[in-house]
């Protein structure tokens, strides 16, 4: 398995977070508390430099202002002033102070009375000659209120900035002296403070307008600071108390701090780029930053030599766990760290010592087994040899049973085409024997010749029932019986077991009641049929008086079908026998010669392959009931019970068209005779074509159409239908007699269409043909909707 | 990445720790290279900056009289002290006209045609020739006149001179002035010469000495001189008929000529006052007139200013701020005259 990350990484990883983290927040504090002091030392620097040009400009005016004040010596209170030693002491005032331009003084009478300039002439006069400015009236009264009073800024010829201050002398009636000051010489004097190296000092007057600045340009644009965030920020807050961070008139970021300058009400602003001020605290940012630099790359490789120390012996146990891991056992690992990961090698080692001396031993066992198991190996090839003769002779032995089992398949297919063929090439003549025996009894006058036709046709229709019993077992011992499973109204069922059997219990002198059961089971209908139809059958067998009653009774999601009769009953110790084939219990008190024994063994047999259990409740003299557990799949509405037919029905078919096809001819002149017996008019043919050609010399249609199903190779009576309604344009009822096993169901019928299986007597043939043709009906007994218990 | 790009102390570490980071071992068997990281390290510490060395900037200087590394020096000493790592960048160039017009003009031609970085021109008709001669004002251009550079036609104002030049003037108009001292030191001359050349214009300074005088009482004679012929003319007929006492205007003929003007007017014990400097050091009694001292300083501000941002004719012109007024105690016939005190008290500077 390789690890996601390596332990020295890991090791490094954490180390290195460690140290350079905590170097990093350490410097980082350091360094702002730094930064502050820094930045706080730099805000005092600058108000520092920006008090000294405050001083130096306020010097400059004081100086000025002490000179006016030796001038204004010579206008006591109460003295004449000295005009010439004014006009004197103005000269050399002038000498004195560069700044000086010119000097006037005016006397208390607010004359003019002396003018001295530096460079223009000398002016004397009276006191229209030498008239003073507006500006310089408002500063002689402002002065003799003050003493001294400090005019605006003026620019002469736009480009000489120049300044008059006024100074009372003292006395209320003293003059005043007003002197011009060139305000260039103030320009060399900022010009000349130096802020850092790059920071310079300007002056804004108490208007806010510049008037003096290290470039004169800006000063000649006489531009109004009064908008200025640094102004703005130094005319809010107290000055040379802090200092802002803005932008100069180039734009650039500068720290500024301002004072003010007395008297004139000046602000004195020094400067300096941003850069420049705070280049100490730039430089100790990056010696920091070199510093951490340098201090993090030794933690780093502090860390890697920690890292490496740490992991060296781990790795060691895993490179040796590892080697022992893939067998070399007489590995060991040396650490000799002092603590836990020297026991660890230790235990490793010592745990590889036990698994080299466990593997020897391991080794040996293997060795002995290694031998036992080549002697067994020797026996198993042995034994194999012997196995492979066996199956040789097993393959023999299968190939012959395969053969067999062909014969086999060959004799069960054989026995199947037999069945079918015997279910049809059997009762066909069968039938035949009995329609005619029929015909002959319906002819025969005399009494005891008709006893006698009695007879055989008794004895015919047992035969009948011989044979297609047999042909029954056969087909269910052969499994030729193919399970289709269909929804199967079992009230259609009991119907058309009524209508099958109820002649057959009259004559018996019974009563068969058929109970009402209205529900839908899965099942193969042909085979549940067979079973209802033999239980049905022996229980009119072997009942001399009383009632046959079929019902069925709801258990659950099941219904039992019962067939209770009120015969003989069947003694205990022979029902596990009865199902058996062709077993009958031989008592005297039971009629012989009726069957073979093989009605309840076909019951079984079928309820077998249906999967359906069986039933019996018998006693002696009480009598017998059968039941069949189907497993129902819904209830449905009740229906009317078909009716039964008045008598045998043959009066109905007076007169009566009918069409006969058999591929036998014996049947076809058997039913014809017994038809005609009954006043009909039969047209038979063995095909449909030869039916066709029949038909073509009568204009009539067919009443009914009675046909077999198997009429040939590639024909079937189902086509004959078809093809007899087609010629017709009607829907003409048909009756299908068939003894084929594997006859078409109830839902592949067409419509008006019935199904019978052979064989059908003449009287049965009477009614079927009866309610085809729609005889009139007696409405069917009331019969209980259950059975009972 | 420039030389002077200031973001390269922020890259260059980045860059490094970059190449750190790539070579992180993933096998601890895999050595740290701890070779890298001291090198790293030197490289942080070796990174010094560049120093933005550009090309030098040419000043070509044009004098119309003959050579006078004086006023070289002294320019290029003022120069250095405002913008001293301005003034390394420059090279200067010298032409001289030798007061030849002719010369001048083609010196002046010749410089506009260099295309020099400025042209810096130490009188006022230098910088006359140049500015005719210019083709456009691709060249800015920096004067020192001792005129009048307005009434001149040279600029359109002193506040904005335009035309892309600008400059210093040393000129003031102190004929008025002149006057008033000259008739303080000799309150008893009624007549006093003014020798100037009225062909310059002065906007009317010299009227305005005039009316000065004549409301003092005194006729200001009218010696105006505007050739060397004229000046020795004139000389010759003061010493028939001389005058109470003299104003010379500093011109270019009595500038030039100072030393024989100021010995006939000496010799003909005549009480004269000057407007320069030159004139009392060559034996001068008086003289009032601008300091020459910060003309340099200025010319060498309004040079600075204009090689750092260009737009030479948005500089105002400077004119002079400081006056003297000198009297040589030493002068020829200085002890002749009896200044009052008062005069003497008003002198700036006494040589003696």
């Amino acid at each position: 398995m390789t690890p996601r990350r390596s332990l020295f990484q890991k090791y490094l990883s954490v180390l290195t977070a460690m140290i350079c983290g905590t170097l990093l927040l350490a410097t980082i504090a350091q360094t702002v508390l730094s930064l502050r002091e820094q930045r706080e030392r730099a805000d005092a620097l600058l108000i520092t430099e920006a008090r000294l040009a405050s001083v130096q400009i306020q010097s400059f005016l004081s100086a000025i202002a002490g000179s006016m004040a030796w001038v204004l010596d010579y206008d006591q209170p109460g003295m004449q002033p000295s005009l010439a030693e004014i006009h004197d002491d103005s000269h050399r005032l002038l000498r004195k102070v560069a700044a000086l331009s010119q000097l006037r003084y005016v006397g208390a009478d607010g004359c003019v009375r002396m003018d001295v300039s530096r460079v223009a002439t000398d002016r004397a006069g009276k006191c229209a000659e030498l008239p003073l400015a507006p500006t310089e009236q408002a500063l002689l009264a402002e002065a003799r209120q003050q003493q001294v009073a400090y005019g605006p800024v003026q620019f002469r010829d736009g480009t000489e900035p120049t300044m008059t201050i006024a100074m009372a002398a003292r006395g209320a009636r003293g003059g005043v002296l007003l002197a011009q000051i060139d305000l260039r010489q103030i320009h060399a004097t900022v010009t000349g403070i130096e802020v850092g190296r790059t920071g310079y000092a300007y002056i804004v007057d108490r208007d806010g307008e510049l008037i003096a600045h290290p470039d004169p340009i800006q000063v000649l644009r006489r531009l109004d600071l009064r908008g200025s965030p640094a102004f703005s920020a130094a005319r809010r807050a107290a000055p040379t108390q802090a200092t802002t961070l803005t932008r100069d008139l180039g734009g650039h970021y500068v720290l500024s701090a301002f004072t003010t300058v007395t008297g004139p009400g000046w602000w004195v602003c020094a400067q300096q780029p941003a850069r420049e001020a705070f280049s100490p605290i730039f430089a100790s940012l990056w010696l920091t930053l070199l510093v951490i630099v340098v201090a993090m790359l030794g933690a780093i490789g502090a860390s890697y030599f920690l890292a490496q120390r740490m992991a060296r012996p781990i790795l060691a146990v895993r490179d040796g766990a590892e080697k022992m891991g893939a067998g070399a056992l007489d590995t060991r690992i040396v650490v000799t760290t002092g603590d836990e990961v020297e026991l660890l090698a230790h235990e490793f080692n010592r745990m590889a010592g036990a698994l080299g001396a466990s593997y020897a031993e391991l080794e040996e066992k293997v060795r002995q087994r290694t031998h036992a198991l080549e002697l067994v190996s020797t026996q198993l090839r042995e034994q194999a040899g012997q196995l492979a003769q066996l199956n040789a002779e097993l393959s023999v032995r299968l190939d012959e049973l395969a053969l067999r089992r062909d014969e086999a398949e060959r004799a069960s297919a054989a026995k199947t085409r037999f069945l079918a063929a015997a279910s049809h090439d059997l009762l066909q003549p069968m039938h035949a024997v009995g329609l005619l025996v029929g015909v002959l009894r319906l002819r025969i006058r005399y009494p005891e010749v008709s006893a006698l036709v009695m007879k055989v046709q008794t004895a015919v229709e047992g035969m009948e029932t011989l044979f297609s019993s047999l042909l029954d077992i056969s087909k269910l011992d052969s499994k030729a019986v193919q399970v289709d499973l269909q929804m199967v109204d079992i009230q259609k069922l009991f119907d058309f077991i009524e209508l099958n059997y109820q002649p057959i219990a009259m004559e018996k002198g019974l009563t068969l009641r058929v109970a009402r059961c209205r529900y839908v089971v899965r099942t193969d209908p042909v085979l549940l049929e067979s079973i209802l139809r033999n239980l049905v059958s022996n229980a009119i067998r072997y009942t001399e008086r009383g009632t046959v009653l079929l019902g069925c009774r709801r258990e659950g999601d099941a219904i039992r079908l019962l067939v209770h009769d009120t015969g003989v009953g069947i003694p205990v110790q022979f029902q596990p026998y009865i199902f058996d084939e062709f077993y009958q219990i031989e008592d005297s008190g039971r009629a012989h010669g009726n069957g073979l024994g093989l009605g309840l063994s076909i019951v079984r047999r079928s309820a077998a392959l249906l999967g359906l259990p069986l039933t019996l409740a018998s006693r002696v003299g009480a009598g017998s009931a059968f039941g069949v557990t189907v497993p129902v799949v819904r209830h449905v509405a009740p229906h009317a019970s078909p009716a039964s037919i008045a008598g045998d029905g043959r009066d109905y078919l007076r007169g009566a068209f009918i069409v006969f096809i058999d591929d036998d001819e014996d049947a076809c002149g058997a039913i014809e005779e017994l038809l005609h017996t009954a006043g009909c008019h039969v047209v038979a043919g063995t095909s449909l074509g030869a039916v066709r050609r029949a038909l073509e010399r009568h204009l009539r249609t067919p009443d009914l159409i009675i046909t077999d199903l198997r009429l040939g190779p590639g024909t079937s009576g189902l086509h004959a239908i078809a093809g007899l309604r087609a010629d017709s344009g009607q829907a003409i009822p048909a009756l299908i007699v068939t003894g084929e096993s594997h006859a078409p169901t109830v839902q592949d019928l067409p419509g008006n269409c019935m199904l019978v299986r052979k064989p059908v007597g003449p009287s049965r043939l009477f009614l079927l043909c009866s309610e085809m043709l729609g005889a009139p009906v007696k409405a069917p007994a009331a019969v209980p909707t259950l059975l009972p218990q | 990445m420039e030389e002077n790009d200031p973001n390269r102390w922020a890259i260059r570490p980045i860059a490094l720790w970059n190449s750190f980071m790539l070579d992180l071992p993933g096998n601890p068997g895999v050595p740290w290279p701890m070779r890298r990281a001291f090198l790293a390290v030197g490289a942080l510490c070796l990174g010094a900056p560049a120093v933005a060395a550009g090309p030098l900037r040419h000043v070509a200087c044009l004098s119309s009289p003959a050579s006078n590394p004086e006023a070289m020096a002294a320019f290029r000493v003022e120069f250095e002290k405002i913008d001293p790592q301005l003034a390394a960048g420059v090279r200067f160039s010298e032409a001289f006209a030798g007061f030849d017009a002719e010369r001048l003009t083609q010196l002046a031609s010749k410089l506009n045609d260099q295309q020099p970085d400025l042209i810096l021109c130490f009188d006022f008709d230098a910088a006359q020739a140049v500015a005719a001669t210019r083709r456009a004002h691709a060249v800015p251009l920096v004067f020192r006149a001792h005129d009048d550079p307005l009434a001149r036609g040279l600029i359109d104002s002193y506040a904005r001179p335009g035309r892309n030049l600008t400059g210093i003037t040393t000129y003031r108009c102190l004929d008025d002035k002149l006057v008033e001292l000259m008739h303080a030191t000799v309150p008893s001359a009624r007549q006093i010469g003014f020798i100037h050349d009225a062909a310059m214009p002065d906007s009317g300074c010299s009227a305005r000495a005039r009316d000065y005088a004549r409301h003092q009482g005194i006729a200001l004679r009218d010696l105006s001189v505007s050739t060397p012929a004229d000046l020795a003319a004139l000389l010759d007929q003061l010493a028939n008929k001389p005058a109470q006492a003299l104003i010379i205007a500093a011109t270019a003929v009595t500038w030039s000529l100072r030393k024989s003007l100021i010995a006939r007017i000496n010799a003909l014990a005549i009480p004269a006052i000057y407007e320069g400097q030159v004139f009392v050091e060559d034996g001068g009694l008086m003289q009032f007139s601008a300091l020459r001292e910060d003309a340099f300083g200025r010319l060498a501000n309004a040079v600075a200013q204009v090689l750092r941002r260009g737009g030479a004719g948005d500089f105002p012109v400077s004119q002079p701020m400081n006056f003297e007024f000198v009297i040589n105690m030493r002068a020829a016939l200085a002890g002749n005259y009896r200044l009052s005190p008062q005069l003497l008290r008003r002198a700036d500077r006494i040589i003696e």
